[in-house]
């Protein structure tokens, strides 16, 4: 079993703070803790290869750093994940009952939707009724879904006025999405992951990530067409 | 930063067997004749408080050793040096950090303290705002310094103002800076004592060694 080196734990101990870092500020990461180590690697430095020397000593303690794409964007991002859901790990949370109960709400709305995201009036209104935990005034839902942005749990896309799931939830909670929601979330069928926000064929239903799509097709420009039935794509 | 003479630090031992994560025979041999646990069960147990430790790490707020012992260890206090002992390992290893032990108030708390001492590390770590409390959090402790370790609390307010940080004006960068300021003490940066009605007295705690 490799030990890790000194840009190795600095390199794990950024990600644990940050949670959720670009592929871009990954790559300037590993880049500066190499460089702050003092170490020297001839060539280019493989992040994908210290990810892997990392998760290996993480693993044991049920911790990971995943690699995921953003459904807006596709862009890609890793973060630092739990992967195990247990007492210890629910008493490290910074939010309250109230809190969880409204943003479990919040992702389910936008899952369940049909484009994948909820609009900024419906986001509010949802902390109405939270069930067991009441209601919630919209300022401090405001200040929460701010929060949950800046943290890239969610996404505000401002030109439709609407929230959609950011690559945080996409990487931590994929499983749970599986599993709670499996009848109801389809997978992309290029990329086989569970796709929340993307684009449905009307002839086949199948459903695609933009960026997914994008990739197919950059391309062939002058014929679109859906890469599950072949017909034409409007 | 100095500690205060009166309390006891203690760091890691010199590290126990080699890279590999069974644990020690003559610890595992106390541990299964205390609790009759198996190899599995006490990896577990370690693995556990690892996590334990770093999730309450993240909220920067230290742990008690009963807290220890009635969430980790289900009321077996008794596990406890050897169980720490594999989740030091486990935390050396993987992000380098140590677990320091600390006495205070007849009670003992834990957390990690980071190995790594490269002063640009610290800059890459915390996000900006972070930075700009820990730069307020210095200058409350400069104050509390030159009063000798000693410091009402109604002072130490005079003295902020004067560099622009109101109790109860909101804050351009700190928002409210009377709760900041209870966070530090919540993170046992500062103590509050209550000496009368109207006086609160703040000090300084070791854990600030930890900056």
């Amino acid at each position: 079993m490799s030990t890790l080196g000194v840009e190795h734990h600095m390199f794990v101990q950024t990600l644990a703070a940050r949670r959720i870092v670009s592929e871009r500020e990954a790559q300037e990461l590993i880049c500066k803790c190499i460089d702050i180590s003092g170490r020297s690697y001839s060539g280019t430095v493989d992040l994908q290869d210290h990810v892997t020397k990392i998760n290996s000593q993480l693993s044991v303690l049920f911790l990971e750093v995943r690699k995921g794409t953003c459904e807006n964007t596709g862009s890609k991002y890793y973060a630092f994940v739990n992967c195990q859901e247990d007492e210890i790990s629910k008493l490290a949370s910074n939010y309250s009952a109230q809190d969880f109960a409204y943003f479990r709400k919040m992702i389910e709305q936008i899952i369940l939707s049909d484009e994948g995201c909820i609009h900024s009036t419906d986001s509010l209104t949802l902390c109405n009724n939270l069930g067991e935990q009441k209601k919630m005034s919209y300022a401090n839902a405001k200040v929460l879904l701010r929060g949950w942005c800046n943290e890239r749990w969610l996404i505000e896309d401002r030109s439709s006025n609407s929230f959609q799931l950011g690559p945080r939830a996409i990487i931590e909670l994929g499983q749970y999405i599986q599993s709670a929601y499996g009848e109801h979330v389809t997978n992309c069928s290029l990329c086989m992951t569970v796709c929340v926000y993307g684009q449905r064929c009307e002839d086949c239903n199948t459903k695609f990530h933009n960026h997914c799509k994008q990739r197919l097709m950059s391309g062939n420009l002058d014929q679109v067409r859906c890469p599950h039935c072949k017909s034409e794509w409007s | 930063m100095t500690t205060s003479k009166r309390q006891r630090t203690s760091d890691d031992q010199a590290p126990g067997p080699s890279s590999n994560n069974a644990p020690d025979p003559r610890i595992l041999a106390r541990c299964q004749a205390a609790a009759q646990l198996s190899a599995t069960d006490v990896k577990k147990l370690e693995v556990e408080l690892a996590r334990y430790l770093l999730f309450a790490d993240k909220k920067n707020i230290p742990v008690k050793r009963a807290d220890i012992v009635k969430h980790v260890l289900k009321e077996q206090p008794k596990l406890l040096p050897a169980v720490l002992e594999g989740s030091r390992r486990y935390l050396k290893q993987t992000f380098d950090f140590s677990v320091a032990e600390i006495d205070y108030n007849k009670t003992k708390y834990y957390l990690l303290k980071n190995n790594v001492q490269l002063p640009n590390l610290q800059i890459l770590l915390r996000p900006e705002h972070a930075q700009r409390q820990l730069a307020l959090l210095i200058v409350i402790l400069s104050f509390i310094h030159m009063a000798n370790n000693s410091l009402e609390e109604t002072d130490l307010w005079d003295s902020l103002k004067i560099l622009g940080v109101d109790r109860t004006e909101a804050h351009v960068e700190f928002g409210d800076a009377e709760k900041l300021l209870n966070e530090f003490v919540k993170q046992m940066y500062l103590e509050k004592q209550k000496v009368s009605t109207s006086k609160d007295y703040l000090s300084m705690r070791p854990i600030l060694l930890l900056i």
